[in-house]
């Protein structure tokens, strides 16, 4: 039965990230900040995930269902390509860094919120 | 109040493309959980191959209906691959493995990266006659 929580969670997660991609095309058609966003908003939730070791079915279906289906690393490789290929050498460079940099922050950040709330 | 049944097919669409790529996601874990980084690795390497695919080839060559591509790219795809658990493996192991945390990162980062550029190609092979790039 846990994997009809894995399927839940992703399924819900997915919606919600194709409602923010439709909201950020509507106001940043050019660039794929919707997608910067769902990605570091993602990485937040999961670190304080993390932080506060969840376990079981919670785990199942808030970090590998709703934080899993929502968060997408294919979009970022391929946002990635196609703004190599388009030569938009900037945006590429901030886009792939501030991902990067941006999620990797965030999720230290979630780790710290985590823990300070269980201790 | 009318309703959007376009809409609501969209949305239809994402969410059971998304439980499908969640749960192959999560069986894909349950079978290379012998190494801690092995399934976020392998999702993640493996869909960036298929969602390009799907953009330039599926989408542009084959011109499937817009539900299919939907829900196969934005659904199955987008929730198949995982940024959040790449973001906190590295997070929670970079200082007892330091070493293998960071091949993982590069093989999801470089490794994604090859694989997109394969799909890429792969849709370009399927639509024979038209330059590579």
């Amino acid at each position: 039965m846990v994997i009809v929580w894995v399927a839940l969670g992703a399924g819900i997660g997915a919606i919600v990230r194709y409602l923010i991609t439709i909201i950020g095309k509507h106001y940043w058609p050019k660039l794929p900040l919707a997608t910067l966003i769902i990605n570091v908003v993602g990485a937040v939730i999961a670190g304080f995930l993390g932080g506060i070791q969840i376990s079981g079915t919670g785990s199942l279906f808030l970090l590998t269902g709703i934080c899993g289906g929502f968060t997408t690393f294919s979009t970022f490789t391929t946002d990635t390509f196609v703004l190599l290929r388009n030569r938009r050498w900037l945006t590429v460079c901030a886009y792939y860094f501030g991902t990067i940099g941006l999620g990797f922050l965030a999720v230290y950040l979630g780790l710290w919120l985590g823990q300070l709330m269980v201790s | 109040m009318k309703v959007d049944w376009y809409r609501i097919g969209q949305f239809s669409s994402v969410f059971i493309g998304g439980m499908i790529g969640g749960v192959a996601r999560y069986e894909v874990g349950n079978w290379l959980s012998a190494n801690t980084f092995a399934g976020t690795t392998f999702v993640n390497v493996v869909g960036c191959f298929f969602l390009t695919v799907t953009i330039y080839g599926l989408d542009l060559v084959i011109d499937l209906p817009e539900w299919i591509i939907l829900g196969f790219g934005t659904g199955v795809i987008g929730a198949f691959t995982t940024f959040s658990t790449f973001a906190l493996l590295f997070a929670q192991n970079i200082q007892q493995q330091p070493i293998e945390t960071l091949w993982f990162l590069a093989i999801n980062l470089i490794g994604g990266f090859i694989t997109a550029i394969l799909g890429y190609l792969t849709a370009r092979l399927m639509d024979r006659g038209k330059k590579i790039w």
